[in-house]
């Protein structure tokens, strides 16, 4: 299976140890997983705990225009994308979720 | 083709996260998926006729104008409306009661609360 994950908050909240542990479940269970961060959800590339899933094999993306705008420098393994990719994201994955302020 | 509704709740002017929801919509577009935007809560205040720039606040006509473009189906929520007085609402926005917002996220394969 697929699974799509959209994160829009920063690493202060709980959602980025939320996305932490169901994108490495996942992996586990041999499914593919693609994260999108966008808005605040780019600095979670400063944190070394999320990076790391990249070495689990999660693809992960991030909203270059968002990271611009916030001085989020660039990381290996870590693509700095578009729209265009979370569109292709939510297109082609098998079930999507959104993390963002409650 | 998927039918993705993205769902905007917050006040207009704490926050560029209203924006950010409706670019992230346009985005969504890119790959021929049907995009429905619902402004609900505090977010239907964002559906009004604000003049944003009256207080130096990046205007959301840009956004608004691409999304109408695109065809997307941009829903205010009656019952949030009613709740704040709100009767007028920019241009290309519809109002929706209770049953056509539960009806469009019961049919939407994905569903973004931003």
């Amino acid at each position: 299976m697929k699974l799509g994950i959209l994160l829009t908050t920063s690493p202060e909240s709980e959602n980025t140890n939320t996305v932490i542990e169901i994108s490495k479940a996942a992996r586990e269970e041999g499914h593919d997983v693609s994260i999108f961060l966008m808005y605040d959800g780019v600095y979670n590339v400063n944190l070394k705990e999320f990076v790391a899933l990249v070495d689990k094999g999660v693809d992960i993306t991030i909203c270059a225009f968002n990271a611009e705008q916030r001085k989020v420098a660039k990381v290996d393994g870590i693509l700095f994308g578009s729209q265009y990719d979370h569109a292709c994201i939510a297109s082609d994955v098998d079930r999507f979720l959104s993390f963002g302020e409650s | 083709m998927k039918k993705i509704t993205v769902i905007v709740r917050n006040l207009p002017f704490n926050t560029r996260r209203n924006a950010e929801a409706l670019r992230m919509s346009v985005g969504l577009t890119l790959r021929e998926d049907k995009v429905t935007v619902i402004f609900m809560d505090d977010g239907v205040y964002t559906a009004t006729r604000i003049k944003p720039e009256i207080i130096h606040f990046a205007p959301l006509d840009r956004e608004f104008g691409a999304l109408s473009m695109l065809k997307c189906t941009l829903l205010a929520d009656k019952p949030s409306m009613d709740k704040r007085g709100i009767k007028e609402l920019t241009e290309n926005i519809r109002t929706a009661d209770h049953e056509t917002i539960v009806r469009t996220m019961n049919e939407s394969d994905i569903i973004i609360p931003f």
